[in-house]
């Protein structure tokens, strides 16, 4: 005799707690076993998504959000691919007009967006695409549990060529190794749904190396969007690569905790950047260290000051 | 003083008597005995029968000298499925005493038997495809083939942190 079905007719929580036990690969395959089934499962299977920030996955991303599932999301992931192709630069002005004059952010972001519609000019200046890109990432701020956005870049090849030799690091610099128009858009979508009630508690980079990050030129905007995103943010994860954590002490932006894993930087490099820097992170009360990805010969390479000093 | 043995009665009326201590694994029970006070009577679980409170009986008296969970540790989220050997032994049950097992965990409030419990399910769920789990289960598939193909779809999004 075969046995009664009793896993559906298990209560809830009790299903909630096996499931706790499982690994993603086997709760998607539960989530397809049958309809009670996937309802139970969705809640922790689609607790963190991942997306590729891609016009496909903005449409996969609109599709999530016309589905039941954006409301279990409390993680999400942005995978920014590697590009050649560079678009125009984007100013600040272009994705956030009125920036420079209105601190009240709340209050202004509606006209905002209003101005950010009608200016054809604006238009011309990013490709539709983008656009495109940065209302489906304003729409995040609808997802009633979201509290944490990680934006993974890509891992170049280079970067580990580059690690060996500071000639090539140097020349690394000069090039621009992401869509960098892409990224802007992504910072400022955030940034919108942040203003408009999205109330992240962290915010996580990836990969976000030093060469993406040049203060100077045209990149000045790419970190300026970095920075506003994070304004706020109480808690910053960072993993993988040279972080360039200057920018967290150009503005006062309010972190309470810091997470670093796997960075080409030591811990007795961030100690003395921390100290010399204390004024501008006072908030900061916890600092998460994993480990370092280099030995320490190599570490002193690539301590954090000479990039800083590198131009 | 508190009588150290109790009485408690089956939903289909056997009547058990067991220390008072293997009694307390189950908090429902010892927060009932704080409540109640001293009791004579044989104290009634409305929700398990003879076979299944014998078992979870069974399991308490070994497991009486384990300290008391804290209830939190829910800070690890993927949590070990390891079971020791001897709560192993103990639920090599048929699937039907496994179900009114953590039932009947859950109702007592017995964190420790509700854990391996589920650990239990979720060994054999792990490793099986969507139509191993049925069968294992006897679950009926609701699906229909565009659905199947829309969750495929939905699955990709999900990851690991």
């Amino acid at each position: 005799m075969p046995p009664k079905p009793w896993l559906e007719a298990l209560p809830g929580e009790i299903l909630y707690a096996i499931f706790e036990y499982l690994e993603l690969p086997t709760l998607k395959e539960m989530s397809r076993v049958n309809k009670r089934l996937r309802d139970r499962v969705l809640p922790i299977l689609f607790r963190h998504i991942a997306v590729d920030f891609s016009q496909e996955s903005i449409a996969c991303l609109n599709n999530l959000a016309g589905s039941n599932l954006y409301s279990f999301v409390i993680s999400l992931e942005f995978q920014v691919s590697r590009t050649t192709e560079v678009n125009a630069i984007p100013t600040l002005d272009d994705l956030e007009p009125d920036y420079h004059t209105g601190s009240e952010h709340k209050i202004t972001a509606e006209k905002q967006l209003d101005c950010f519609d009608q200016s054809s000019h604006r238009k011309k200046r990013l490709e539709c695409e983008d656009i495109d890109m940065w209302q489906t990432v304003q729409s995040l701020r609808s997802f009633p549990r979201l509290r944490r956005i990680k934006i993974a870049l890509h891992q170049l090849d280079e970067t580990r060529v580059s690690l060996e030799n500071i000639q090539d690091l140097n020349t690394l610099c000069q090039e621009r190794k992401y869509n960098v128009t892409r990224l802007c858009t992504l910072f400022a979508g955030i940034t919108r749904a942040r203003w408009r009630g999205l109330d992240l508690e962290s915010v996580c980079l990836s990969n976000v190396t030093y060469p993406a990050f040049s203060t100077d030129g045209e990149r000045g905007g790419l970190t300026e969007c970095l920075l506003r995103l994070l304004e706020g943010v109480p808690f910053l994860e960072v993993t993988g690569g040279g972080f360039p954590l200057e920018l967290l002490c150009r503005r006062n932006i309010g972190l309470e905790k810091l997470g670093l894993q796997n960075l080409t930087v030591s811990f007795h490099t961030l100690k003395t950047f921390l100290r010399a820097n204390s004024g501008s992170v006072r908030r900061l009360e916890t600092i998460d260290v994993g480990l370092t990805q280099l030995p320490e010969s190599e570490l002193k390479v690539l301590s954090l000051p000479q990039l800083l000093t590198r131009d | 003083m508190s009588a150290t043995m109790l009485t408690f009665e089956s939903n289909d009326g056997v009547q058990i008597t067991i220390a008072r201590d293997v009694a307390e694994r189950s908090v429902l029970i010892k927060n009932m005995l704080e409540d109640l006070g001293d009791t004579v009577e044989a104290i009634p679980i409305p929700n398990v029968n003879e076979a299944v409170l014998r078992k979870v009986i069974e399991w308490c008296e070994h497991h009486k000298g384990d300290p008391p969970s804290t209830g939190d540790d829910d800070d690890s989220r993927r949590k070990t499925t390891d079971i020791d050997e001897w709560d192993q032994k103990f639920m090599q049950v048929d699937q039907e005493m496994l179900f009114e097992i953590i039932l009947a965990a859950n109702y007592l409030d017995i964190k420790g038997l509700l854990d391996v419990g589920c650990k239990t399910v979720a060994n054999m769920i792990k490793g099986k495809s969507p139509e191993e789990i049925r069968k294992t289960f006897n679950i009926q598939n609701d699906f229909t083939p565009e659905e199947e193909d829309q969750i495929r779809r939905e699955n990709e999004w999900a990851e690991d942190r």
